[in-house]
């Protein structure tokens, strides 16, 4: 598989102060990266490094299996931190000076537009615009040129809940039909479990752990605690009825490994096989929950 | 690189700064010959005696289009607005994203300031000669050695504009680029003028010349001082004569123009290096 992005031990230090420590991370091709952590964990320092903007301390940072690195960002489009904008130009004519000076073509500009919704902005100046169309503005300065590795930081600060599906559509949508690869950070972890594919999580400079959906879907997996009269009894039942399920035997109650059924259908299998419920509860984490834990 | 060059000129030419920028020095030269002539009106008509025709020389004219103070506050804030805007918006990251070099922006960045201070001087001269004609009789011819001074002139600019962008890109903030600009011609010139005059002791040594906004300054009272002692000449004149005299002078010949070129060289090498070496390392 292609690898988009490859650090060793990116390191980024402020004098005393480690923001990013020892960071080795891998984006495939196709893969969406939800990067977590939260307000100062390094999230903007790391992809600050890895476009160029700032120099790392240490380690080292590879791009599309080693071209040649100014080469290789011309194929990335990103968004960091605010949206860097010409306040007193049209949304238009921003993307047309970026063009010009990046030697992109500049006939792409109204389809972008019209892909983030600023299609009807006309002459308005970006000083006049609102935070989410300037945030939008921003994401259309990232998408120039085609780019095959799109680098987000919180692309989705300033939008109202249409704009945030919009964006979410957009990603899977670039991501699905264009193979577009994807670095995203995001506070809203709802949102980020909605698209990624793989998640990295970063704490105090440090990615303390990356996983793939499917990984985290095993680990937030919700199970069923039951107590019943006969749990012995019990256990074979629900194993009898429910065999792709894993149940377990715990002390003095029974692990249910989903919850995928109805808690009625439960209760019902166990008591026609005699074992009647004394306890019953959903447990489990939440993916919010198992990102703050981490964090 | 080129597209960098292509990008920075259009984002001067489609910005209306443009338009203030080549206004400014039209504007300054309509009121700075305007009102001389009507201070010499004024003088005029009270003196006893031959009344005189105002005149100015076209060389005079002509070199001293760029030795005004208002010439090189407008240049250096319209320098600083062009090129801290990159840096203000934050548009520098979404250009190093795009692999951009710093070096490549810088060096576009200096190529396009240095053709829009040519720009500017020229313009400025243009309009000091139109308007020469329209307020005064213009005396004297344009001779191969004025218009190599000028030339001298432009190359003196490009290297005090070099200074200017150097602090500009160093600092890569409006204000403190500005004052630090606006102020830093003067004191140069106060220094070297106390070096000068308390510790140089041979004669034969002339650090005055070191001072380009100086020696802009006195270069087309020394030139041209003989023919406006005789024809009577502006206020302007006849006081850049005095201040000149009051400074350690200057011959101009081939050896002094040979000598300010090297000067100008050492300016803009020093002050390109300084910068560079400042912008390389910065993070945004």
């Amino acid at each position: 598989m292609t690898q988009i992005l490859k650090t060793e031990n990116l390191t980024k230090t402020y004098g005393q102060k480690t923001v990013v420590n020892g960071v080795s991370m891998t984006i495939n091709k196709g893969d969406i990266y939800g990067f977590i952590g939260v307000n100062g964990a390094g999230k903007t320092s790391f992809m600050k490094m890895i476009l160029g903007i700032t120099f790392p301390t240490s380690g080292s940072i590879e791009l599309f299996e080693g071209e040649n690195i100014l080469e290789a960002r011309r194929k990335i489009g990103s968004l960091v931190e605010t949206p860097s904008l010409y306040l007193n130009l049209s949304a238009k004519e921003n993307l047309k000076n970026y063009c010009v000076e990046f030697g992109f073509d500049t006939n792409q500009i109204d389809g972008i537009l019209q892909l983030v919704g600023l299609g009807d902005t006309g002459k308005m100046i970006v000083k006049k615009f609102s935070l989410g169309m300037k945030q939008r503005l921003g994401i259309a300065v990232a998408l120039l040129n085609d780019p095959e590795f799109l680098v987000l930081d919180e692309p989705v600060n300033g939008l109202d809940p249409k704009g945030i599906k919009e964006i979410r559509e957009l990603v899977i949508r670039l991501n699905q039909e264009k193979g577009v690869t994807f670095l995203i950070s995001s506070h809203l972890l709802d949102e980020l479990g909605k698209i990624a594919t793989r998640y990295g999580i970063i704490s105090k400079g440090v990615l303390v752990e990356e996983l793939t959906l499917h990984e985290l879907e095993e680990k937030c997996v919700k199970s069923v605690t039951i107590k019943t009269t006969e749990n012995e009894k019990a256990l074979e039942a629900l194993r009898n009825a429910y065999p792709d399920v894993e149940i377990k035997l715990n002390d003095d109650h029974i692990v249910f490994m989903s919850s995928d059924y109805e808690v009625a259908d439960l209760s019902k299998t166990m008591s026609e096989n005699g074992a009647y419920v004394v306890e019953i509860r959903l447990t489990g984490t939440t993916q919010e929950d198992y990102f703050i834990e981490r964090m | 690189m080129l597209n960098l060059i292509r990008g920075e000129f259009r984002k001067i030419f489609t910005s209306k700064s443009l338009i203030v920028f080549l206004a400014i020095p039209v504007g300054l030269s309509l009121l700075s010959m305007a009102s001389e002539r009507i201070l010499f009106e004024v003088v005029n008509s009270i003196s006893e005696g031959e009344k005189v025709v105002y005149t100015t020389d076209l060389g005079y004219v002509l070199l001293s289009s760029v030795a005004q103070d208002a010439f090189f506050i407008v240049m250096s804030v319209f320098l600083a607005i062009w090129n801290v805007k990159d840096y203000s918006t934050g548009s520098i990251r979404n250009m190093l994203a795009r692999g951009c070099t710093r070096t490549n922006i810088y060096f576009a960045k200096y190529l396009v300031s240095m053709v829009m201070v040519v720009m500017y001087t020229v313009v400025n001269t243009l309009f000091s000669v139109l308007f020469s004609f329209i307020f005064s009789k213009v005396i004297g011819t344009l001779t191969v050695e004025i218009l190599g001074l000028y030339l001298l002139d432009i190359f003196m600019v490009i290297a005090i504009a070099t200074t200017y962008f150097s602090v500009i890109m160093m600092f890569q903030k409006l204000a403190p680029a500005i004052i630090i600009n606006l102020v830093s011609g003067g004191v140069l010139g106060i220094i070297i003028s106390i070096i000068q005059e308390v510790f140089i002791k041979n004669e034969k040594i002339n650090l005055n010349t070191l001072a380009l906004e100086t020696i802009i300054q006195r270069l087309p009272v020394k030139v041209l001082s003989e023919q406006t002692s005789s024809q009577g000449g502006s206020l302007t004149q006849v006081l850049a004569q005095i201040s000149d005299q009051l400074m350690k002078p200057f011959e101009v010949n081939s050896t002094f123009i040979l000598h300010m070129n090297i000067v100008c060289v050492f300016y803009i090498a020093i002050f390109l290096t300084v910068g560079f070496l400042v912008i390389r390392k910065k993070e945004y």
